[in-house]
């Protein structure tokens, strides 16, 4: 007699429903398969596939539950407020992700860039890089952050800075540095990142056109005030 | 151990509240990243969403991650890639629900449906859309994947498509997911061959959008004389 375990069958539908979004993506799956999808990992022990068709019934369709408040995806039986969080929570990181394509930054002056890196790093409470990948037209193709420390400490290796580069297609760079309450004052390190970059990247046809040093709402730049000259 | 797990909880529970109370915007990317993975990646959420963040530097870069990059890497269960990967798909299918747009009557509102339709797309894509006489989408089909010279053998595909949807006219699109939106010298020979083979049919391939990283061109906005354009559009209006 074959006794099938109501853990393993659900662990073996849970698998297979994974295999399958890895192999094809969501292109074959229907509405409540992927919300049975997303419910895996907020309830690991439940039988998610009834509480997915409740929320399609109740909300109408895949973006209704996910624009759903917390409040109103608690109502639904079976699903706790903390599970509820997670839609949430997905519903937030698909808008994070969705708020950076094709917002397309085009830096016109030196003074846009400025702004855009004051905005990045108002909020910013640690140390970081952050590498804008531009192109011929100053179009804000990607950015990419980097702890200061890492980099400075080697943590953050010169063949991983090329593979980032390289996998991005990058051709022009500009560098951003921040200081937590100091003044955009450039140090002795804010010359030696700048230095990392371009021993990297110039060799590959990189650009760096500039390094923004960021600190108490004020920017300097490397290039405007001539302090690129070390470079050469 | 069992006060080194109560640990490992508390820290899980004070992420999630934070996130419940604040909203991501009160986040590092290095905390969101944590976040999302104490739902996944079980007690190592913390050693792992470190890697991660060194690796990769913002969620968003995480989240286009190569699938097979983080396959490879032995750390990273295939709980968790799917997770991370789920986010660029359900980005998508929102977007299109959401912002649905069913007629393409503008290179604006084409430029908008298939920049949403590329959404979290990491290979190239060539897909037709079937409109009607009004541009109201009849059907789609992703025609080829994966290769930047795949114009050249889809002509039989397009066709194909077109006939079966008994469509008055055609878009075709596709996306550099890492490049520039400016069309290739190829895309100008592809859109030339596609055009004139689709008029012996009597189908009008009405537009071809490329989608770059972070913008979008409409070919028939191009200030150059090119046989997409020979083909007269009524009712379809350019930014030009």
């Amino acid at each position: 007699m074959i006794i099938i375990n109501a853990n393993n069958l659900h662990n073996g539908h849970r698998e297979r429903l994974r295999k399958r979004f890895l192999e094809s993506g969501t292109s074959n799956f229907q509405e409540h398969e992927i919300l049975e999808l997303i419910l895996f990992y907020a309830l690991p022990r439940v039988n998610t596939n009834e509480i997915s068709h409740r929320l399609i019934d109740k909300f109408g369709c895949l973006s209704a539950v996910l624009d759903a408040d917390l409040d109103e995806l608690s109502t639904v039986d079976g699903l706790s407020k903390s599970s509820a969080a997670f839609i949430c929570l997905m519903h937030d990181l698909c808008q994070k992700y969705t708020s950076a394509c094709h917002t397309a930054v085009k830096f016109c002056s030196a003074s846009d860039i400025e702004k855009y890196f004051i905005g990045y790093y108002d909020n910013i409470t640690s140390e970081v890089c952050l590498i804008l990948n531009i192109n011929a037209k100053f179009e804000l193709i990607s950015n990419h952050c980097f702890p200061i420390n890492g980099l400075l400490d080697g943590t953050i290796s010169t063949r991983s800075l090329a593979e980032t580069a390289l996998s991005n297609c990058m051709r022009r760079i500009i560098i951003g540095q921040n200081k937590i309450n100091a003044l955009p004052v450039p140090t002795e390190n804010d010359y030696k990142i700048t230095t990392i970059f371009s021993d990297i990247l110039t060799p590959l046809g990189i650009e760096v056109y500039d390094c923004i040093i960021y600190g108490c709402g004020k920017t300097f730049s490397m290039r405007k005030n001539g302090a690129f000259s070390f470079l050469e | 151990m069992e006060k080194q797990n109560n640990n490992i909880t508390d820290k899980k529970q004070l992420l999630r509240l934070k996130y419940l109370s604040d909203k991501l915007d009160s986040m590092c990317e290095k905390e969101i990243i944590q976040l999302l993975l104490t739902y996944s990646a079980g007690k190592k959420y913390e050693k792992l969403s470190e890697e991660l963040y060194e690796r990769f530097g913002t969620f968003n870069a995480l989240a286009d991650a190569d699938l097979r990059y983080l396959l490879n890497n032995s750390e990273i269960d295939e709980k968790t890639v799917v997770l991370l990967h789920l986010i660029p798909q359900l980005s998508r299918l929102y977007l299109m629900d959401n912002k649905k747009i069913s007629v393409l009557n503008s290179s604006l509102c084409a430029k908008k449906y298939f920049e949403n339709f590329f959404i979290g797309a990491l290979e190239e894509q060539l897909v037709a859309v079937a409109v009607n006489e009004k541009f109201a989408i009849i059907e789609y089909k992703i025609i080829a994947k994966g290769s930047s010279s795949f114009i050249n053998t889809s002509c039989r595909s397009i066709a194909d498509f077109a006939l079966k949807n008994n469509s008055f006219g055609i878009f075709i699109a596709h996306n550099h997911p890492y490049g520039s939106s400016q069309p290739s010298s190829s895309d100008y020979a592809s859109t030339s061959t596609i055009v004139n083979f689709l008029n012996q049919l009597n189908i009008l391939l009405i537009d071809h959008i490329i989608i770059g990283k972070s913008s979008s061109v409409s070919m028939r906005e191009l200030p150059y004389t090119l046989s997409l354009k020979s083909n007269h559009c009524s009712g379809y209006s350019t930014d030009i």
